[in-house]
């Protein structure tokens, strides 16, 4: 896994964050964000374990089904969708670092990003469409 | 090779579980009908074996990048194993009510 893209002044003096901030540009926050997605879905996969099973150890198949059905609940679907978020960005991103490996398109790599975004933003709002409509109002 | 393997499984997880039979409700009988097919049952536990995988190494990278330590390396690459492990025990035993009818460390 590739290193941050660190800069330092010639003078070796550290820089504050913010000015190191100012010098990421779309590679950089791609990396940053691949990160932060990455831990993130790491965490819900935890959590995800957890509560079912929670339901399916101690409280057998009744409640099993009534959690899951309190699952699809507005508040829920809305979680999914922002999780759905998480996944969708880790993996479009992940396809760009995949071609880049592979010695494809490493020179466009700020318009990969920007086109797999576009991607994404059509999924994301085909899988809203579709998961919408499930929110118990 | 494992983010390959994952978009795989990711999808097929996400096309089974939600989109296959968009709208009609997850019961616990649906999910022990689904896993009856050996189908149902690679893409369940290959997801989890490759998203903890996945996951757990891509943890050890953050958490080892920084250092040129090679026992702190060792140290932390032989606790996210016995993590890993332990992660895919526990999701096991979560199918497990599901695949054998009863879980396999019921407290």
């Amino acid at each position: 896994m590739g290193r941050g893209f660190k800069v330092r002044p010639a003078n070796g003096l550290k820089r504050h964050p913010a000015q190191t901030l100012a010098t990421y540009r779309t590679g950089t926050w791609a990396w940053v964000l691949h990160r932060a997605t990455g831990l993130l879905i790491l965490a819900y996969l935890y959590f995800h374990l957890i509560v079912l099973s929670s339901d399916v150890w101690f409280k057998g198949s009744a409640d099993f089904n009534r959690v899951v059905g309190e699952l699809t609940a507005p508040p829920f679907i809305l979680t999914d969708l922002l999780l759905f978020v998480l996944v969708l960005y880790h993996a479009l991103n992940g396809i760009r670092i995949m071609l880049f490996d592979l010695g494809y398109g490493i020179g466009h790599q700020r318009e990969w990003f920007w086109g797999l975004m576009g991607v994404g933003a059509l999924l994301m709002v085909a899988a809203s469409l579709a998961l919408w409509p499930l929110a118990h109002l | 090779m494992s983010a390959a393997l994952l978009l795989f499984f990711v999808m097929a997880h996400l096309w089974i579980e939600h989109f296959m039979h968009l709208g009609a409700r997850i019961t616990y009988r649906t999910v022990l009908e689904r896993l009856v097919h050996g189908f149902y049952v690679f893409v369940d536990a290959g997801l989890l074996g490759v998203v903890v995988f996945h996951g757990l190494n891509g943890l050890r990278s953050v958490l080892v990048e920084n250092t040129n330590d090679p026992a702190a390396v060792r140290a932390v690459t032989t606790a996210i194993w016995v993590l890993g492990v332990a992660t895919f025990v526990f999701g096991v035993d979560v199918l497990s009510p599901f695949l054998f009818g009863h879980p396999w460390f019921r407290l």
